[in-house]
């Protein structure tokens, strides 16, 4: 049953350049991580699962197990967002970068820095969860540095811990932002050329050049997507790098963009733990925050919107040598993804109205492209023979799961929405729907399709498909779930649940349950490929996917 | 009269437009999918798709949706939403100070004077005039919701964040009298889902105030239509906190006494009440 099936049954279309085995290795390592982070961050979910089915792990309604309960929420919240999410951006970007740049990293050391910085802030997180520490994901000052009772809660020491891990979780982005944009930026990089063959069709002209020797005015328009905006003219004449660069470049610009929030956040945290009488405008570290943290959101999805637009496609046998519609959103997802920390402020009547508005247009202004993204993967399967794969499976579930993630986004980005379901339910349904079931979907989907290229080997079928399946059920029957609960009011972080909404924990409960079995089988089918010696079909195959490994390959730039 | 139509008493409440979304997203996006999947040609060329232009449109009228939906949201914002109550005189209008801690509300009415000790914690409004709460917290970032019900599972009526040492201020005019429970919407501590307290809103008596229809001005009362009078909390149970089901700190009496003798809070923020 478990049977080496060759998967996906055709070879994936990747590029034939043939990245270092020091990025193979790093890219592996990253994977590991994140699914040991995974399995922690999921751990801790469970544990608040089972505490709110009145389950007395150290007492039902005592303060043992609230605080328990809210360490836990904290660690599954960051762990999540960096050691996991984050970290599947890391690696899909570097290697993306590498590999359809067709160029070496710049930079692989500080790229294996950027990996155990982030690891290490991960262990401090944990770390602090021993101790206590509780003041949620957003890390909500001022409750950060408020212990309580310091013989059952956090103490200064806990709250200096957290704030160090994420002083760390924000070197190893900006490191990440550095390489990606360094590597972009510096030497050769290969784009197509859109040539005019006749009325119908034109042919894609592949070729790398020296980004610099373009103007400036070029280069960003190419690396930023604006030239799908172009007249045809234009279009013909300038020369595109592949959508999976654009993605990993844009990614990067918003989280460096994005940094300084968390460090301003950081700063004002330290400031206090000195000298608590200084006490911070706490209204400034939260929008501080937010605006690190809302991109952040986007940080573990663009660069899969990236993979989607890529390998779509190629599953559906479409060949169109250049798809405008495939770089038109980038401008807009780089403009807005900066500008949109909305929902977590509009409840804050204190902040400027200018900014009120702002953010409101911004939120709605994100929606267009996301909008734009959906109809064109939707165009590219619409009566297409795709073939079935788990890759495109795990895409085209992802797709809906964001989708739909993102009407709910387009709600709380409203005032008049959001006054009824901030800090409901229905916005930890909202997370998971764009997050779990988006862009954790697609790296799923992207791990099984590059895991032959890292590895020269295959996971077997039988066991993805029980993964596929058994992650779709659960995350969308919890997903769902918060939502219905969130719009009857039932509000998000409460350790302990009020009764009207009793019914609902042992279904969330179950529902989870389902998630957290599926991925113990996908570690197995990960962990048992990787030891395995690759069969003799397995290297044939690799060595027809990289016949000439330096050499630009087929057209693939699009 | 206009300055009633303020706040959450705008927009499509909190069902409608939820529904709204979650019936457009299963419609269309279940449409699209099943129309995608199923549909598959013998042959087909990228080019030939090309034609249907499904992006131009699709982009066109998703802009116009979206620039929609901006326009009609404009009004609930809360700057342009509040900015009717300018327009009623000041004497109409009932001024609650919320005082927000951990883990209590404390609410009093401006014209009765300050909150002593002994005194109910929660405050009595009157259905139909425009209420201005100006919200302070003690300590950490807490969350004003006011829900549409006297318990769980009620929905949110409107909320706002309770920041540290800012005023926060929101218009709202209760227009039904009963018993509106009041919960903390923002994490903040240990025994937070306890952090509840109610308002009690009582019917108006008509012709004392601008609400007429304009054809009578007898003094009919307004009946309760929602709450039965049991529901309602005895007016000197004071506190509704913590202590007793989390074994938290203890809030010996209430303030301004209790406020200064709050061991538990640490050495900042003790700004913020005013
Ligand atoms: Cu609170």
């Amino acid at each position: 049953m478990l049977r080496e099936e060759r998967y996906p049954k055709e070879p994936p279309a990747l590029p034939q350049y043939d990245i270092s085995p020091e990025l193979k290795k790093l890219v592996l390592m990253f994977m590991g991580a994140a699914l040991i982070n995974f399995l922690i961050a999921g751990g801790l979910a469970m544990g608040m699962r089972i505490m709110q089915e009145d389950v007395p792990v150290l007492g039902v309604n005592t303060t043992e197990q609230n605080v328990l309960w809210y360490a836990f929420l904290t660690a599954h919240g960051q762990t999540m967002m960096f050691g996991v999410l984050s970290m599947n951006t890391m690696w899909f970007s570097y290697y993306a970068t590498s590999k359809w740049g067709r160029k070496p990293l710049s930079g692989i050391t500080v790229a294996k820095a950027s990996f155990w910085i982030m690891e290490a802030a991960i262990i401090l997180i944990l770390l602090s969860t021993l101790f206590g520490f509780g003041a949620g994901w957003y890390n909500l000052m001022p409750l950060t540095f408020l212990p309580g009772q310091p013989d059952v809660t956090w103490g200064t020491g806990a709250a200096a811990t957290f704030l160090t891990a994420d002083v760390l979780v924000g070197v190893s982005l900006t490191l990440f932002c550095i390489v990606i944009i360094t590597t972009v930026l510096r030497g050769k990089i290969a784009v197509g050329t859109q040539r005019r063959q006749n009325a119908d069709a034109d042919e894609v002209h592949e070729h790398v050049i020296h980004l610099e020797n373009l103007p400036a005015s070029v280069r960003w328009a190419s690396l930023l997507g604006i030239t799908g905006w172009f007249p045809r003219k234009w279009r013909l004449a300038t020369p595109h790098v592949s959508i999976l660069v654009v993605a990993a470049f844009v990614t990067a610009m918003v989280q460096i963009v994005g940094n300084p929030g968390l460090f301003v956040q950081l700063a004002h945290g330290f400031q206090s733990i000195q000298d608590p009488t200084t006490a911070s405008n706490w209204l400034l570290t939260k929008d501080a925050w937010w605006f690190f943290a809302h991109p952040i959101v986007y940080f573990p999805l663009l660069i899969f919107l990236g993979g989607l637009y890529f390998f779509v496609p190629r599953y559906g046998k479409e060949n169109s040598p250049y798809n405008k519609w495939v770089y038109r959103p980038w401008p807009f997802y780089f403009a807005f993804s900066v500008l949109v920390f909305s929902h977590h402020v509009f409840m804050d009547i204190p902040n400027p109205v200018w900014l009120q508005m702002l953010s409101q247009t911004a939120t709605l202004g994100i929606v267009w492209p996301s909008g734009l993204t959906i109809i064109t993967i939707l165009t590219f399967v619409w009566r297409s023979k795709i073939s079935w794969n788990i890759t495109s499976r795990f895409f085209m579930a992802g797709l809906a799961g964001w989708a739909f993630g993102g009407f709910q986004g387009a709600q709380t980005g409203m005032w008049g929405t959001d006054m009824y379901l901030h800090n409901t339910m229905s916005i930890p349904g909202h997370i998971h729907m764009i997050l779990l079931l988006g862009p954790l979907l697609f790296a799923f989907g992207v791990f099984y399709a590059i895991f032959p290229d890292l590895t020269k080997k295959h996971m077997s079928k039988t066991l993805g498909e029980i993964h596929f399946w058994m992650t779709i059920f659960g995350g969308f029957g919890f997903a769902l779930l918060f939502n219905i609960i969130g719009t009857e009011g039932a509000i998000r972080r409460e350790a302990v649940m009020p009764d009207a909404w009793g019914w609902a924990m042992p279904w969330l409960l179950f529902f989870a349950l389902i998630v957290g079995i599926a991925q113990f089988l996908f570690v197995y089918n990960f962990a048992r490929a990787a030891k395995r010696k690759p069969t003799a079909e397995e290297i044939a195959e690799y060595n027809s996917l990289h016949r000439d490994p330096q050499s630009m390959g087929t057209a693939e730039a699009a | 009269m206009a300055a009633v139509n303020l706040a959450a008493d705008y927009g499509w409440g909190p069902y409608t437009l939820v529904y709204i979304f979650i019936i457009v997203v299963c419609v269309t996006a279940g449409g699209i999918l099943i129309s995608m999947l199923t549909t598959k040609m013998r042959e087909q060329s990228a080019l030939s798709k090309r034609q249907y232009r499904f992006e131009t449109w699709w982009a066109i009228g998703t802009a116009i949706v979206l620039v929609w939906l901006w326009v009609i949201s404009y009004n609930w914002m809360p700057p342009v939403a509040f900015s009717a109550i300018a327009s009623t005189p000041e004497s109409s209008i009932q001024v609650v100070n919320v005082t927000a801690g951990q883990w209590f509300w404390l609410m009093n009415k401006v014209s009765q004077g300050p909150l002593q000790p002994g005194n109910s914690s929660q405050v009595v409004l009157t259905a139909g005039e425009p209420v201005k709460f100006i919200a302070h917290s003690v300590d950490v970032n807490h969350g004003f919701g006011v829900f549409a019900g006297p318990s769980d599972g009620a929905p949110i009526l409107f909320q706002m964040q309770v920041i540290p040492k800012l005023d926060n201020v929101f218009y709202y005019t209760f227009k039904q009298p009963g018993v509106y429970m009041v919960r903390c919407l923002e994490y903040c501590g240990y025994s937070h889902p306890y952090m509840t307290s109610s308002i009690t809103v009582i019917p108006q008596v008509a012709g004392t105030n601008t609400n007429t229809n304009g054809t009578s001005s007898s003094k009919t009362i307004v009946v309760p239509t929602s709450a039965p009078a049991s529901n309602l909390p005895s007016p000197s149970s004071g506190l509704i906190f913590a202590e007793s089901r989390a074994g938290s700190h203890i809030l010996s009496a209430l303030y301004p006494p209790a406020l200064a003798g709050m061991t538990h809070l640490p050495n900042i923020v003790k700004g913020g009440l005013s």
